[in-house]
């Protein structure tokens, strides 16, 4: 009873209190505190609603030094006007309020851009090369459709799902499709006859974290992430149990007569083997530079003097467009082992025939020049891949070496699988 | 003791009695407020307190009587009504994409002894921030130099100096063209407000059709206030993107035939006052 009375007793006062009080209780506390813009720079905290960027900065390897106002508020090339309170009056924006979604070639583009970074610093925001010309520099460039594409999509502003899917954490998945296999006859070092059959669909998946704005230093970005199938071709292939795994892609010198007779020795130009890796190296060594190799001559002769002077590929770098891309050149073996390039086909001296040295006209060009660049590497790997190499030698020799005939039927990658047979 | 105790209550029982004065709650109701003069003469701050006490937490007192106060809004502490009875009316017109002049609200008004009724509100309304900020230029539509709460205050909004809390002081000068447009979003507050590169555009947008507050104010008020904000961010994480050989016998390209996003990652972020 005596708790009754004193509950009984607790709700009066409470709602006398409430009914006698002059105070409003009001919903949005704090939105009449306004925040004072007038000085210079911004006081808008930008992480106070993107906290998560800013740790995603924190850990970039890149651009962790730029304030959000060093790109978001950029307008070094962009010639935008964004809204500003400093001092007592105040700009109103034009194209941008607070703050725009920057393309990445706005400081990219051109000759890049010099900006001011966190410590007050100037720093330069160096050119994409090639991306960042005109049209998107040369038609050279392997990714440029990438980048097109890119530019008319709407998830990015720009062209910045290219930049992201390489530079960053952002994730992708990629769908590929391409043919599943070719067939070709060679008669005395004419193609007579050419097929190709199938559709190979490959995906791959370059699980990230998922940041966009955690920029990954060049090294990170990894060729075989994304050309997965690129990657198993030249280290898993198909098995071969009589000979060497079919291992496409790397084309091996047919000179198997080295100390061993295996691949691993010096080739007919006097030096070691430029695109072969022997079976127990292959995981280890198929990475960027390996990649770069044919892909990005001028990268890899300028970060690798001692090859650059063995392979001679100041030369080589001449017979490639490699100086005219972003990262990498859609090529043919045409570009480097064409008729006068340096790298032209020469004579194996180990073996009497002159395959398909000084034929006219030349072998390789004829590949290059009249089959698609989708073809013309795996016609060449239908004779060059390790295993369809017999050590053997006799009859099989001068069929090839000798006569110019095979019948072949290759896989595309990742599987490899060939047959070249008379 | 008894007897004392017997005898107080006697005492008062009597004096209750004869007490002339009648005991009233609400004691103050039947002191009206004089309204007839033009300003406002209701103390807003009475029931709003806590509004006021934001307002003036932005900068002290003492810089604002020196007119060195630059914050927004800092001359509006005690003027209530140069806001939430404004004669600037700017409505959002989604066809045009852009904020458009509409006539201004009657308020009630008690000025010079009659009295006007007030129609689409009394004495305040909730105002949109972009009834201000969203206005290229009067060019005579209000005429809001000769409204009633504005005439002869122009200094508070736009600068120079006048009467601030019984005291002449000088205002920081604002300018008059586009000075308050919130500029950048494409809405036409400016005859160059394009607003094609703007980041938070869909924020200001999806705000528009949110019913919580008036208008665009959500997004005004998440930046440019110390309110608190949550907020549950669902942003991409990945791309998803088809690649396609084409090719004939002596020609391919690889063909880039569609980049769409691939997964999403959620977060929350809370933006503290």
């Amino acid at each position: 009873m005596k708790k009754i009375i004193v509950l009984i007793l607790f709700i009066g006062v409470a709602s006398l209190t409430l009914f006698a009080s002059t105070e409003v209780i009001s919903l949005f506390v704090g939105q009449h505190s306004f925040i004072n813009i007038s000085d210079e720079g911004n006081q808008i905290s930008c992480v106070g609603c993107h906290h998560h960027i800013e740790d995603e900065l924190n850990h970039s390897m890149i651009h962790a030094d730029l304030s959000c106002e060093a790109c978001h508020r950029f307008n070094g090339t962009t010639d935008i006007t964004f809204a500003s309170g400093d001092r007592s009056g105040s700009i109103p924006g034009e194209e941008a309020h607070a703050a725009y979604t920057p393309r990445c070639l706005d400081c990219h583009g051109g000759n890049g851009v010099w900006i001011v970074n966190k410590t007050g610093s100037s720093v330069h925001a160096p050119p994409a090369k090639a991306f960042g010309e005109e049209h998107y520099g040369s038609n050279y460039s392997a990714h440029k459709t990438l980048v097109l594409k890119a530019n008319v999509s709407n998830t990015c502003i720009g062209e910045n799902e290219a930049c992201l899917v390489c530079h960053t954490n952002y994730s992708c998945r990629i769908s590929y499709s391409y043919f599943y296999n070719i067939d070709y006859n060679i008669s005395n070092w004419n193609i007579s006859s050419f097929s190709f059959d199938g559709t190979r669909n490959y995906d791959i998946q370059w699980n990230k974290s998922g940041a966009k704005h955690e920029f990954l230093k060049l090294s990170d970005i990894k060729c075989t992430k994304c050309h997965k199938n690129v990657y198993d071709a030249l280290v898993n292939g198909t098995s071969n149990p009589s000979n060497e795994d079919y291992l496409t892609h790397a084309p091996v010198e047919i000179d198997s007569t080295g100390s061993n007779n295996s691949w691993d020795t010096d080739n007919p130009w006097g030096h070691y083997r430029y695109h072969y890796i022997p079976d127990v190296n292959r995981a280890e060594r198929v990475n960027n530079n390996y990649c770069f190799r044919c892909h990005n001559v001028n990268k890899y002769a300028s970060e690798h003097s001692s090859e650059n002077a063995t392979y001679d590929l100041g030369n080589v770098t001449d017979d490639t467009n490699s100086t005219e891309v972003h990262c990498s050149e859609a090529l043919t073996c045409a570009i480097c082992h064409g008729s006068g390039r340096t790298k032209e086909v020469i004579d194996n001296p180990d073996y009497g025939g002159s395959g398909h040295n000084e034929t006219t006209p030349d072998f390789v060009d004829e590949v290059a020049s009249n089959y698609a660049r989708t073809f013309s590497g795996d016609i060449c790997m239908g004779c060059h891949e390790a295993a369809v190499h017999p050590d053997d030698g006799g009859e099989e020799c001068s069929r090839c070496h000798n006569n110019g005939n095979a019948a072949v039927n290759i896989q595309s990658e990742p599987s490899g699988y060939v047959t070249n047979t008379a | 003791m008894k007897r004392m105790i017997m005898f107080a209550i006697a005492v008062l029982a009597i004096s209750i009695f004869v007490l002339p004065v009648t005991l009233s709650l609400f004691s103050g109701q039947h002191r009206w407020y004089d309204i007839s003069p033009q300003e406002n003469q209701i103390p807003c701050k009475k029931c709003h307190a806590d509004v006021y006490e934001e307002m003036m937490s932005m900068e002290p007192l003492s810089k604002k009587i020196a007119g060195q106060s630059n914050s927004p809004h800092s001359y509006m502490d005690e003027n209530c009504e140069l806001c939430h009875r404004t004669c600037f009316n700017m409505t959002y017109n989604p066809s045009t994409g852009k904020y458009e002049k509409f006539p201004r609200f009657t308020y009630a008004s008690g000025k010079d002894g009659g009295s006007i009724p007030g129609v689409e509100a009394h004495a305040a309304s909730t105002i949109k921030c972009m009834d201000c900020h969203g206005i290229p230029m009067d060019a005579k539509y209000w005429n809001h130099w000769g409204y009633e709460e504005y005439k002869g205050r122009c200094y508070l909004c736009h600068g120079s100096s006048g009467w601030y809390r019984g005291q002449h002081i000088p205002i920081p000068e604002r300018g008059y063209l586009d000075f308050i447009s919130a500029g950048g979003f494409g809405f036409g507050t400016t005859s160059n407000d394009t607003g094609e590169r703007a980041a938070h555009k869909q924020f200001v947008l999806d705000s528009i059709i949110n019913p919580d507050m008036e208008d665009a104010n959500e997004a005004c008020i998440a930046c440019h206030t110390k309110i608190q904000v949550k907020l549950n961010f669902n942003v991409t994480s990945s791309l998803m993107i088809s690649v396609n050989d084409t090719y004939n016998q002596s020609a391919s390209y690889w063909n880039v035939a569609n980049i769409s996003p691939g997964g999403y990652i959620t977060y929350k972020e809370v933006k503290e006052g």
